[in-house]
């Protein structure tokens, strides 16, 4: 009796501390616990650290270890929404695969992952941020995704092709606030003036071949956060990589946006990006 | 309802093994009477100095109220403290006290922490402040251990007790468990001739420069000597020792000091047991 009792305590904690929004630190190993198994590790899993989280840290996250039959795993919660914000299994290396097309069964396997750790539209790579191998899965804001690398806007999963096992993850940080939902500047006329900028450029660094106008450089569509604006900017850009003529290499992508509410060129702040 | 969530529950605690630090440092709060159940708030390990590791556990009540539990190995001493009340285990009351509701209350809570090894309570102390202090120390063969806390002379085998006084709740447990077999030798020195032993190894050190003087003792007992058992360091098995606690002054070839000191007389031979340069 005095343990139903107990466990009904429990209960009445776990639905306070729920109801604050906070997610403690037994809970937090709960959580993690029922994550290592929905994404493949089988057999017992103990727990090895638990730290609550870091004081002046830019996240709120749980900081978790287990052993498992696989190696060990580390596994971050968010403490204010509960979400997985990061998870890695350390798994013996594995041949490098980069530029590999996924399997369908690999991609079966990382659909599902992603569909319980909380993206249910499984993998969009339609953009050439992050490793392709592992899938860079974007936010996705009125249907457009960021272009921003540092932080990057997506989340990314590896996943062994042959067990399913799913060991390494990085959850996306929160999106910014956008600054609209559909564009004003049509993407023919924001090509056009991302092509003649690029000849421009071309012509500055004497590659005036380096730009070719007549192949299908693609306009994309999505949001910009600029370091220094509370929201992210609706842009489009170009991410063909330009060619030059009697070289191996071109000049990869064009680096520069046009506003898609006033065609606007912007230069993008954030030397990674590429 | 009710039975459909705990299966719930069951199942996901199912998910994941605690370490028995978990459960051990749980239960120990429960012994001890603190109101639970206790939530895990924290837990990792870090490596000590003598080349041994310390797992701390930090558990929070319903209450709000925070504890921490220190779990070291391989001594397999164990620390348990609420919030930051917890005291530090060098600040304890020296005035004895013998209500004999702390007596009781000490043998409850041995009895509920599962201390079945048979035991002695060797100091009861409090102080005007509210603040209560008991050591228990682990007996063999009707002796106390007598390593002493904090000093030179191992672990201590037994309880420390530290507690709000007079409404005894528990602020801080400190013991050390599983200590060594000891040697059947009975003790070979009585009381005198290991205070006479003590007072051959203090007059080596101290000139007597006082009792010139004054003719007064130049060395006294603070407390009365205790007759245990004590492990030297590499030996397998502890023997048994007269521990002393004591003043001292005199001049000696580096100048006049002074001071309180513990030493062992070991039992059987008379000689001072060397301190353990390792703890």
């Amino acid at each position: 009796m005095l343990h139903i009792e107990t466990m009904i305590l429990a209960l009445v904690i776990a639905a306070t501390l729920a109801g604050h929004g906070r997610m403690d630190g037994e809970a937090a190993v709960e959580k993690s616990g029922k994550l290592l198994h929905e994404m493949g590790v089988t057999g017992p899993i103990t727990l090895t650290k638990l730290l609550v989280p870091p004081t002046g840290a830019p996240d709120k996250n749980w900081r978790l270890s287990f052993d498992t039959r696989f190696g060990e795993a580390d596994v971050q919660l968010d403490s204010e929404t509960g979400k997985v914000a990061r998870f890695r299994i350390l798994i013996p290396a594995q041949e490098a695969r980069y530029n590999k097309p996924p399997t369908s069964r690999e991609t079966a396997f990382r659909a599902r992952a992603l569909r319980l750790l909380g993206y249910p539209d499984g993998p969009n790579t339609g953009s050439n941020i992050g490793f392709p191998e592992r899938g860079p899965v974007h936010v996705l804001v009125h249907g457009h995704p960021f272009f921003n690398l540092n932080p990057t806007y997506a989340a990314s999963l590896a996943v062994d092709p042959e067990s399913g096992l799913a060991f390494e993850f990085y959850g996306s940080p929160p999106a910014p606030p956008v600054n609209a939902s559909t564009q004003l500047i049509a993407a023919a006329a924001a090509l056009e003036r991302l092509r003649r900028w690029g000849h421009a450029d071309a012509l500055k660094k004497g590659l005036p071949k380096a730009v070719d106008p007549s192949e299908g450089v693609v306009a994309e569509l999505g949001y910009w956060k600029f370091k220094d604006e509370p929201t992210a900017r609706l842009v489009w850009r170009a991410s063909k990589y330009s060619t030059v003529e009697g070289h191996r290499y071109g000049l990869g992508s064009l680096r520069m946006f046009v506003d898609a509410l006033n065609g606007q060129m912007l230069k993008p702040d954030d030397a990674a990006w590429g | 309802m009710i039975l459909a969530l705990l299966a719930t529950i069951s199942m996901s605690s199912a998910q994941v093994q605690f370490p028995p630090v978990v459960d051990r440092a749980k239960a120990l709060l429960s012994g001890l009477g603190e109101p639970g159940p206790f939530r895990l708030q924290s837990m990792f390990t870090t490596p000590r100095y003598n080349g041994g590791k310390a797992t701390t556990v930090k558990l929070l009540s319903p209450s709000g109220i925070d504890y921490t539990a220190w779990f070291h190995l391989p001594e397999t001493d164990v620390s348990i403290c609420r919030g930051s009340e917890a005291g530090s285990a060098g600040m304890r009351p020296t005035r004895p006290d013998s209500d004999p509701k702390i007596a009781r209350k000490i043998e409850l809570w041995l009895h509920s922490i599962h201390a079945d090894t048979p035991h002695r309570t060797m100091t009861i102390t409090s102080d005007r402040q509210g603040t209560g202090f008991a050591y228990v120390a682990l007996t063999s063969r009707g002796y106390p251990y007598i390593s002493a806390p904090g000093a030179w002379y191992g672990p201590t085998y037994g309880y420390e007790f530290t507690f709000d006084y007079p409404s005894m709740r528990i602020r801080r447990l400190d013991y050390t468990e599983h200590p060594p077999p000891t040697d059947p030798s009975p003790a070979r020195l009585d009381q005198s001739q290991a205070t006479s032993a003590l007072a051959r190894v203090i007059g080596a050190e101290y000139v007597p420069q006082g009792a010139q003087r004054s003719n007064s003792r130049w060395f006294s007992l603070l407390e009365p000597p205790v007759l245990g058992y004590y492990q030297s360091p590499g030996r397998a098995m502890a023997t048994v020792a007269w521990k002393f606690s004591y003043m001292a002054y005199g001049s000696s070839p580096g100048g006049v000091r002074g001071g309180s000191g513990q030493m062992l007389i070991d039992a059987l031979t008379g000689e001072q047991v060397p301190s353990n340069p390792h703890r």
